[in-house]
């Protein structure tokens, strides 16, 4: 009888501990992800068109935490060719050239939405023209 | 079977025990789960809590350029001011060169806080250059992630948006006059650049050099002597070597000699042995026409002379041409003199004491023509021991008359300071011919008192006695005033009044604004500081009746205050007053490299 209660008990409480420490292991690392992603904030401050066909993003990092660019759109159109900058760490007040050739071919005076997305997901957004 | 009851009894409550064991460490562990799970929400929760602060804090904040320039060298050189309402941060300075291709940006790191309305200048502290004729987009980047921008150079438009430098320093809302100095206004009416404009307090006590007003005055009521050319020439307040020449005139005789013989006998006194023709005595004739005497006490005379032609102040001596028997120490005549041809006469010597005739002289001194003319003598014989003759044969008198150069100038102030600490009758001499000197002497009202004597050329300064009302005399006499038979002359270069107090610097400069915009809802004066004195530093500003202050000192830096109430018109008019204004010995300055108005809505 003790035996089997002890397999028993020994068994639900095995269980149980998994259990708990499953969902809270979970439930922590989308805390942790959550709360880096809310310690986030950059800023682009500056948008350069030179006339090699590249623009230049100057990114400020003025959140808690470190952070690298993963990803820029204009217009709603990834970015593909990155010349540097993507990837990079940015540590805290610092900043980061990210510099990339446009996926498509860039209107002098006109307007584009300038979005950059780090690798935890935040973004900035600008309108530039060029 | 009791027994197998007992144990079947025990292992029950044992196997109850051990599952109670597993069901409660199965809830302490979920109590701790659900501990840490709360923990970490917690933690979350602060996170996001902060976040929007940083993100509150953010929007509030706000950052403007209040100049943009480049000082020598063409350096980079800018001001800026909080305007936000939470300390700002600035961490980044970024330069953009659009002019070339492809474009380039220049990124400077800073460490500059910013308190909300505190204006910051000469940034950055490294050197920039920005070459000239070039434009530059300048950023400031902020620890809270806003990026403000500005374009140099600065438009007009921009650099007059709500910032308006004082327009002039020549306004006088008190009607009181300045006190000190500007170096440079306009260095206050940019910038901060570094050019500014130093305040020095002017000394209030300091000196007062009045010159001689008049040489018409005649306080004593006697006339001037000597003469004098070009007056102005002593006038002014600093030597020129340009002289006002004073020389002594001739006050005496006009010069020469002679000899008045005896030439007449009036026989008042008739008591000695005449020998020859009356008046016996008229030359030197013995024995032809002489007197003698052997009785004691008689006496013979009154013996007259011609007139004399000469003129002035006559310098006379009585010379008799005598003897007696018995020679050194013995029987004599004694000689009175009337000088008034009506008196009794005065014994003025004794002559005829030596054996051997000749001719004893007694000075009779300083004379007047008219008493020359009046002089008459008679003899009184004395004996001594036994009786014996004391014979006279010539009586003279010598006549001299000498030149007296004298000076007497009176020098008139009409308008002097009277109430200084100090008060000096300066005189300089430039030259000066003969030996003689000048008693200077000041009027008291009834009389002269003297102040001193100028000994020598160059400055002889006297405490100007009797200094009392704006009217001050004085008046220049020559030390030898009578039988002075030398000319002399001075050439006077400047005759002045120093007067002054102990030094007390002040300080009291207005300016003035006269077209600003007086209905915004935040109106400052902004007031850049650079080197300043260790006095402090007033800032009063005009209401319209009195002054208000508004600054109890100056800072280097940036000194701002709110000034609305006072704002109520176009003109505004504040002043920069010393801290101590009493008995302040030291000269203090202060360096001003901007003042404005900052405006705005």
């Amino acid at each position: 009888m003790i035996l089997i209660v002890s397999i028993v008990g020994a068994a639900i409480y095995s269980n149980s501990v998994n259990m708990l420490g499953s969902s809270s292991s979970s439930f922590l690392v989308q805390m942790k992800r959550r709360e880096e992603s809310a310690r986030e904030r950059f800023s682009i401050i500056a948008v350069w068109w030179n006339n090699d066909k590249q623009l230049n993003l100057t990114i400020l990092n003025y959140g808690k935490i470190d952070l690298a660019i993963d990803a820029v759109y204009i217009d709603g159109t990834a970015v593909t060719t990155f010349v540097s900058g993507r990837g990079t760490t940015v540590t805290r007040k610092d900043i980061v050239s990210v510099r990339f050739n446009p996926p498509f071919t860039i209107q002098d005076g006109q307007t584009y939405e300038l979005v950059a997305v780090s690798e935890r997901g935040s973004r900035d957004v600008v309108y530039w023209k060029a | 079977m009791s027994s197998t009851g007992r144990l079947s009894h025990n292992k029950r409550a044992a196997g109850s025990i051990i599952g109670g064991v597993f069901i409660l460490l199965i809830l302490l562990s979920g109590l701790t789960f659900y501990t840490l799970n709360v923990n970490v929400t917690k933690d979350f929760t602060e996170t996001l809590q902060e976040m929007q602060q940083l993100d509150f804090e953010r929007n509030k904040e706000n950052v403007e350029f209040a100049g943009v320039s480049t000082t020598g060298g063409n350096k980079l050189n800018m001001t800026v001011r909080n305007t936000g309402s939470h300390q700002t941060h600035i961490i980044w300075l970024i330069v953009v060169d659009e002019t070339v291709t492809p474009i380039t940006q220049e990124c400077h790191q800073l460490d500059i806080y910013v308190e909300p309305a505190e204006t910051v200048s000469n940034l950055p502290q490294e050197d920039i250059t920005i070459p000239e004729g070039e434009g530059r987009v300048i950023q400031l980047v902020t620890e809270l992630g806003n990026t403000f921008s500005h374009t140099y150079p600065t438009s007009e438009e921009e650099d007059r948006d709500g910032y308006d430098f004082v327009d002039s320093n020549t306004s006088d809302a008190d009607n009181s006059i300045d006190k000190g100095t500007h170096s440079l206004f306009s260095g206050q009416q940019y910038g901060p650049d570094g050019i500014v404009d130093t305040l020095t307090e002017g000394d209030t006590g300091g000196n007062i050099e009045d010159d001689v007003d008049s040489n018409t005055s005649d306080a004593d009521g006697s006339a001037d002597k000597g003469t004098e050319t070009s007056f102005a020439n002593a006038q002014g307040i600093s030597l020129d070597s340009n002289c006002m020449n004073i020389r002594e005139t001739n006050t005496g005789g006009s010069g020469g000699s002679e000899w008045l013989d005896c030439d007449a006998f009036d026989s008042t006194y008739s008591e000695w042995t005449e020998v020859g023709s009356s008046p016996y005595l008229a030359t030197q004739d013995y024995p032809s026409s002489y007197v003698s005497s052997i009785s004691a006490s008689t006496r013979e005379g009154w013996f007259d002379f011609p007139n004399t032609f000469l003129t002035g102040t006559l310098s006379v001596n009585l010379t008799i041409y005598s003897n007696n028997d018995d020679g050194v120490g013995d029987d004599r005549a004694d000689v009175y003199v009337d000088y008034t041809g009506t008196g009794s006469g005065s014994l003025v010597g004794s002559v005829a004491q030596h054996a051997n005739w000749q001719y004893d002289t007694i000075n009779l001194g300083s004379h007047t023509v008219s008493e020359v003319n009046n002089l008459r003598v008679y003899l009184e014989y004395t004996k001594t021991g036994g009786g014996h003759d004391v014979r006279i044969d010539n009586v003279r008198i010598g006549v001299r008359s000498s030149a007296d150069y004298e000076i007497d100038f009176e020098y008139q102030w009409t308008t002097t300071a009277c109430s200084s600490d100090n008060e000096e009758v300066c005189i300089y001499v430039a030259a000066h011919t003969g030996t003689e000197n000048l008693d200077v002497s000041y009027w008291g009202g009834s009389s002269w008192a003297n102040l001193g004597s100028i000994t020598s050329t160059g400055w002889t300064n006297l405490t100007a006695l009797g200094l009392s009302s704006p009217t001050y005399t004085i008046q220049l006499v020559g030390t030898t005033e009578s039988s002075d038979e030398y000319q002399d002359d001075w050439d006077i270069d400047l005759i002045t009044l120093h007067t002054w107090n102990a030094s007390n610097y002040e300080l009291d400069l207005e300016i003035q604004w006269t077209s600003v915009d007086y209905d915004e809802g935040n109106e400052w004066l902004c007031i850049y500081g650079g080197t300043m004195g260790s006095e402090d530093i007033l800032v009063d500003v005009w209401n319209g009746t009195a002054w208000i202050n508004v600054f109890i000192d100056l800072s280097s830096g940036w000194n701002s205050v709110e000034v609305s109430s006072y704002l109520v018109s176009s003109s505004l008019t504040i002043r920069f007053r010393g801290g101590t204004e009493t008995s302040d010995a030291t000269k203090d300055s202060w360096e001003i490299d901007a003042t404005f108005l900052h405006v705005w809505t």
